[in-house]
């Protein structure tokens, strides 16, 4: 028994050794979903640099733009699966992503999840001074007859706020084509909409009152308004948050897997990287790695499917 | 914060936000610097006949994106550099105007009709330096009309604009630009819709991206550097590539640089130049805040005005200082004016403005438009911030304009020039090889090229470039406000006909269209045929 339990002992930190060991076997290319400058585009350099300061991989970051992830997605679906090329996305493409498409020419199970990394602050936000403090307001103001336009950025968030809409027995009139949470906050500064999806970006003006967050989208509290109203209050029960996350082609060697998971979840969560500082700043840290991941996307493609059963008919 | 301390910390950000060089309590901030470099680089290449500032900016752009990287750190230097061109480029050009008798921009033409004879009477010292004067003048001037314009415009299009208002307003610059842009009102509105269609391509809400025809390269979307700069300079180049290959090598003789003679300028013939400067520089700024009307135009109209005011013993054409000065105001003075719609609305009125927007929208953290001078009380808008702070880089660029410019301006005076044959191929490898440094795939040089020829049809048919370029750059943010308020309107189908503003701008709209054949026949002051020297440099 003893040699058995020094055997298991040994293979077990022999193991982890070999992933503290794996290095990869040439500069790793990380494929980024979105174009520069974006949120995920500075995550995906931010956590590139400190990868290779603090293992001294060599990182190549890339733009692969288009299709909401999706141009990145089957370009990384036909990359080698050794551990030399990854990509930086959003867990939505994946799911809603997929699913809401006619021919996306990928599928979840075409990748190895490598770590979620951080969930945004989304939230239904007005401008303080339309006298609003929660969605009810809104839903009341809605049922006294007033039009209400409501910004939103991705085909999910939409059918999110069609959905808040149904169940409260009103419509809004829905803008759906706006680029970014950054891009309906200035809709709704300038009064161009009334209300407005924003993932993060709000946050300064809330905490200075020009701003309030009717209804909180996330499924945990928002840091800079964690009384928001709930989702559930106004009878929704999905949540619309985005998280984004690291994967690599399906196939990845089981050394290679924990290698970039370790990698990569470690920089984000180390005090002090650039990573950390930035995702703390806008984001939430939101690490999940290997099974948990692949589990994560699971159930996010499974809250997809059920939305979009719920707002097609 | 107040507006107060946005400018303040504007200028903090520009003079030591990001320092290349610290000396003890002496920061040199990479902005400062890469003004600087951009400055010098201009005037080099304003002063080359065959180059232009667009080239410079053109080439300038991707390499610069590719040392800097798409951080925020990267925005402020490379917007920097590209003022330095553009106001270097400016006053460069009249210096082989003066010197040679060939302008280095299409819009120094004017300059040479006085500057030369100056030169030839042994004056050209003293040219150069009234050319300086005048143009750093109207430069100036025009600058501080966009810092106290650009803010109040953008204010009040926010306060006053809805999203039927703001797409109305697009649609009348771009029938704008499309019309006065080239002879001919039909090519010019054929050009803005090949910018529209070609800005298209892998947009639009469907997951689908449109007319990308299956392709994954498509699918990206095009790559807009490579599209604008093969439109604008591979196109150029091509062009220029045939005319020397039909018209063989010119034989025209080299005109000697005259002696510079006598370079003074006292304070007393400053002072008598004055009232032309104001006048230039007035009808410059004028003419650079509407879009699409270039820096050729305010020369000439401002050339027209001096004649007409100008009563002294040496006529205009004969070598009158005023006559370089009227001209040299109106000129500069349309570089800052022109970014006034650029930064207010988004809206870009030249080549130059169109390069600042895609530095600013390549690298992100800045996006020109009325959102950039929000003020809130409490938040901080690091947009203003970075406007301000390019502010401050215009006038450290006048500054030094002022400062060196006339050093340098005589410096060149016995510049080497480069025949035509040996600049344009090595520009053409320049901007290859830095298009692809930029991105680092070779679909992003096929796109270029492909513009490249685009551009050559479109010069050889008589289709204007600039309407392509502007609509290129307007196609994204014009789809989103229209849908934008078609969506908002509650699918209302005549959503672009409510209220007044709105219905306003599209009947103005029309009514350039339409009424352009008639703008047309009222003779214009539009300078005589141009030398074959200056039909080289189209691209302004």
């Amino acid at each position: 028994m003893k040699t058995l339990l020094t055997a298991a002992a040994a293979a077990l930190l022999s193991a982890s050794a070999a992933f503290a060991d794996w290095a990869p076997e040439g500069p790793v290319k990380v494929m980024i979903g979105f174009k520069a400058g974006g949120g995920a585009d500075t995550l995906a350099r931010l956590i590139a640099e400190d990868i290779q300061a603090e293992y001294g991989w060599s990182m190549m970051p890339e733009n692969v733009a288009g299709a909401g992830g999706g141009v990145m997605a089957r370009e990384l679906k036909a990359a080698a699966a050794d551990g030399t090329a990854m990509g930086i996305g959003i867990t939505d493409t994946f799911a809603y992503g997929v699913l809401a498409e006619r021919d996306p020419g990928y599928a979840a199970e075409d990748f190895d999840f490598l770590a979620t990394l951080a969930g945004t602050q989304i939230a239904v936000v007005a401008k303080a001074d339309r006298g609003w403090t929660s969605m009810s307001d809104v839903i009341e103001a809605a049922k006294g007859g007033a039009t209400i336009s409501f910004g939103t950025m991705t085909p999910r968030l939409a059918d999110g706020a069609y959905y808040i809409g149904k169940q409260n027995g009103i419509e809004f009139n829905i803008v759906t084509s706006y680029k970014g949470g950054k891009a309906v906050l200035n809709a709704i500064n300038a009064a161009d909409v009334d209300v407005g999806w924003v993932a993060g970006p709000q946050a300064s003006g809330v905490a200075s009152g020009d701003l309030v967050n009717l209804v909180n989208g996330e499924d945990q509290p928002l840091k800079v308004s964690p009384d928001a109203q709930a989702l559930s209050d106004i009878g929704v029960e999905f949540f619309f948050g985005a998280t984004f996350a690291a994967m690599a082609p399906a196939g990845l060697p089981e050394d290679a897997r924990a290698g970039l998971s370790d990698s990569i979840a470690t920089v984000i969560q180390k005090d002090g990287t650039k990573s950390n500082a930035f995702i703390t700043k806008v984001f939430a840290l939101k690490v999940k790695t290997g099974a948990e991941a692949d589990a994560y996307v699971a159930q996010e493609a499974a809250d997809a499917e059920a939305l979009l059963a719920a707002t097609s008919n | 914060m107040g507006v107060l301390d946005y400018i303040l910390a504007g200028i903090m950000e520009a003079l030591t936000g990001n320092p290349a060089l610290v000396l003890g309590p002496i920061v040199l901030s990479w902005p400062v610097l890469l003004v600087a470099l951009g400055f010098l680089t201009g005037v080099l290449i304003g002063a080359t006949p065959g180059l232009s500032g667009p080239f410079a900016m053109a080439l300038a752009l991707p390499i610069l994106i590719s040392i800097f990287g798409f951080t925020p750190d990267a925005l402020l230097p490379v917007l920097g550099f590209l003022v330095g061109i553009m106001k270097g480029a400016t006053v460069g050009g009249a210096v082989p105007a003066i010197l040679f008798n060939t302008p280095g921009t299409p819009d120094a033409f004017m300059t040479t009709l006085d500057g030369y004879p100056m030169a030839k009477k042994g004056q050209g010292g003293k040219a150069l330096r009234v050319a300086h004067f005048a143009s750093v003048s109207g430069d100036t001037f025009s600058d501080i009309v966009l810092f106290v314009c650009a803010p109040f415009l953008a204010i009040s299009i926010e306060a006053f604009l809805g999203l039927p208002e703001k797409a109305a307003l697009m649609i009348l610059s771009l029938s704008f630009v499309a019309v006065v842009v080239g002879n001919d009102t039909w090519k010019g509105i054929m050009a803005a819709c090949f910018g529209l269609l070609a800005a298209s391509i892998a947009t639009g809400t469907d997951s689908y991206p449109r007319l990308s025809m299956g392709s994954d390269v498509l699918a990206a979307g095009l790559p807009t550097i490579a599209v604008v700069i093969g439109v604008l300079v591979v196109g150029e180049i091509f062009t220029s590539f045939e005319d020397m290959w039909t018209s063989a090598r010119e034989k025209r003789p080299e005109p000697a640089a005259a002696d510079p003679g006598d370079s003074t300028l006292t304070m007393a013939k400053r002072r008598r130049l004055l009232p032309f400067i104001g006048t230039s520089m007035t009808i410059g700024t004028v003419i650079g805040a509407l879009p699409g009307i270039g820096t050729t135009l305010a020369a000439a109209l401002g050339y027209t005005a001096g004649r007409k005011m100008h009563k002294g013993a040496t006529r205009f054409g004969e070598g009158a200082p005023e006559g370089i000065a009227a001209t040299e105001a109106a000129n500069s003075a349309v570089s800052g004016a022109n970014l006034i719609p650029a930064l207010s609305l988004g809206i870009p009125g030249n080549v130059a403005a169109v390069f600042i927007i895609l530095a600013a929208d390549t690298i992100g953290g800045f996006n020109p438009g009325p959102s950039v001078f929000r003020s809130t009380a409490d938040e901080v808008n690091p947009e203003l911030v970075v406007a301000f702070a390019l502010f401050t880089l215009m006038v450290a660029a006048n500054l030094m304009n002022w400062i060196t410019g006339a050093w340098f301006m005589r410096l060149l005076g016995g510049l080497i020039r480069i025949p035509k044959q040996v600049l344009l191929p090595i520009v053409l490898l320049l901007t290859i090889t830095s298009v692809y440094v930029q991105s680092a795939k070779m679909s992003d040089v096929y796109v270029l090229l492909f513009f490249g020829a685009a551009g050559y049809l479109m010069r050889r048919t008589g289709v204007p470039i600039l309407p392509f370029v502007i609509a290129y750059i307007l196609t994204d943010p014009l789809e989103t406000t229209i849908r934008a308020a078609f969506e908002a309107s509650g699918s209302d189908p005549w959503f672009l006909f409510g209220g007044v503003i709105a219905p306003a701008f599209l009947a103005c709209a029309a009514a350039i269209v339409l009424g352009a054949g008639w703008l047309r026949g009222t003779p214009a002051p539009v300078p005589a045929p141009a030398p074959a020297s200056e039909k080289e440099t189209t691209i302004d």
